[in-house]
């Protein structure tokens, strides 16, 4: 399944694509996002919504129709797919293949951020738009969503709930992130890596590709086989103990079937390509010499700088633009932030239990008797 | 019993009655229902004056279908009170609002 938008799914498979499922060979089916069509055909009544709200507001139908496709229907599109081929049990496997970094974050990071909006603004948009209905709805020529819309909506968000459930679930759903050895691309899958992390998915391997072989040749090769080593010892150290798959720079392009069997050969060997080579949370809970723990994993200290905000039942980590909101269990939600620490690739955040007048339990020195309060 | 007695009983029965359904209206009484309500008696009473709208009917009838009517209304506006004292109440209950902590990250590798 192809969720880039400048898909190229199609061309390494030497098939064309569109945005049906199509059979591609045995025991392969292939589809290529779009947009517009899943738009019209599965979100008709949201859809038609926002264009006859538009076009309430002075704009022309045609452009009122291409308006009305939210910023990130693509994403939610293409995740519902997901939770689609996970109900009907069809497959064995889906492999998402994903745009570049900075969409593919958008795309994943896409369920926990929404989740946020539907929580807070889902409510108290429903409300009023029934309140609106029964007073100035008779009155009032702006269309006020109807009851099937708002369904919809509401139908978005478990879905989206779901979605987020099973791609955050390590037994169901890993990532594998595929970099160049080159500085930049190192760089920026380092990035990715602590990004996902954050938004608690299990990146389980990396794929080096297009890398040199040793009898690439002399002059020019010679000085990039250098580079390369350079950068792949780079790569061992930065990204250990995480599995890492090689494929070297083909003589040819990889297109069609043979040339992607080839790869796999190059990748795989002997093992298994649905074989997950990591299980481990990107967050944990856990006690850690009687104090409750919950750990998050931030692989890479990049240049944008981590930070940690609490309120009550809420935690709050941002790592530059990136913010993810966690809603605290009940029994973290009722006690405090004690420290927070970043060790061995994991910001650590420990908490202590207070009473009713903020006091830290069981602390002998501000509590006075000793006793600790239960 | 006397005549200004049972007047007044009668009233002050009349004000528990109209207290009750006031609080059933705010605190029994859910949004939908209270929808539903007034959908069904704008309903009715558009059903009922259409239908005498050619119709030679006695006087007193209209009366008292004007007279539900401005009930119907009342009753509206009871709800739409209602609802705007308990906006009020909710407006100026204090709100406890507990900011945003900033935790400090301590860096155990350096």
């Amino acid at each position: 399944m192809s969720t880039d938008s400048a898909h190229s799914l199609s061309d390494s498979l030497e098939t064309p694509l569109t945005g049906d499922i199509k059979k591609v060979a045995e025991n392969l089916d292939a589809i290529e996002i779009e947009v517009q069509y899943e738009i019209e055909s599965k979100w008709a009544e949201i859809h038609n919504y926002i264009a006859d709200f538009l076009e309430s507001q002075g704009i022309e139908p045609v452009t009122a129709k291409e308006l009305a496709v939210l910023p990130g229907m693509e994403f939610m599109s293409a995740l519902f797919y997901v939770e689609r081929f996970y109900n009907e049990g069809n497959y064995d496997t889906i492999i998402i293949d994903t745009a570049p970094t900075a969409d593919t974050i958008r795309l994943l990071s896409y369920p926990d951020v929404m989740s946020w909006y539907f929580d807070k603004l889902f409510g108290i948009m429903r409300n009023l738009v029934k309140v609106a209905r029964a007073t100035v709805g008779h009155v009032m020529k702006t269309p006020l969503p109807t009851d099937k819309v708002l369904d919809d909506i509401n139908l978005m968000r478990e879905r989206l709930e779901t979605v987020k459930e099973i791609m955050t679930d390590p037994y169901q759903t890993s990532v594998r992130l595929v970099l160049n050895p080159e500085k930049m691309v190192i760089t920026e899958t380092m990035r990715a890596y602590t990004y996902l992390s954050l938004y608690g998915y299990t990146v389980e391997s990396i794929v080096i590709n297009r890398i040199f072989p040793e009898d690439s040749g002399d002059g020019y090769f010679k000085e990039k086989l250098e580079e390369q080593k350079k950068y792949l010892k780079e790569i061992d150290e930065a990204f250990s103990p995480l599995k890492i798959l090689k494929a070297h720079l083909s003589s040819r392009e990889i297109v069609g079937k043979e040339s992607l069997i080839m790869l796999a050969d190059m990748l795989y060997e002997n093992d298994d390509p649905t074989h997950i080579y990591s299980r481990e949370r990107a967050m944990k809970m856990y006690e850690e010499n009687g104090n409750k723990v919950l750990a998050l994993r931030i692989p890479f200290k990049i240049d944008r700088s981590v930070e940690l905000y609490n309120r009550k039942d809420l935690l709050i980590v941002s790592i530059g633009s990136y913010k993810r909101t966690i809603t605290l269990p009940y029994s973290y939600a009722s006690m405090s932030v004690e420290r927070a620490v970043m060790t061995d690739g994991w910001l650590k955040i420990y908490f202590k239990e207070e009473d009713e007048h903020g006091r830290e339990v069981g602390n002998k020195e501000r509590d006075g008797d000793g006793e600790g309060v239960r | 019993m006397d005549e200004k007695s049972a007047i007044k009983k009668g009233t002050e029965m009349g004000k528990e009655f109209a207290e009750h359904v006031g609080r059933l209206a705010t605190n029994v009484m859910t949004g939908d229902a209270a929808e539903h309500l007034q959908k069904a008696g704008n309903e009715m009473l558009c059903a009922v004056n259409k239908s005498i709208e050619d119709m030679s009917i006695p006087k007193e009838t209209k009366t008292h279908l004007l007279a539900a009517e401005k009930e119907m209304l009342l009753a509206m506006r009871e709800f739409l009170d209602a609802a705007l004292k308990e906006l009020d109440r909710v407006q100026r209950a204090p709100v406890e609002k507990e900011d945003l902590k900033k935790i400090e990250i301590r860096d155990a590798d350096e």
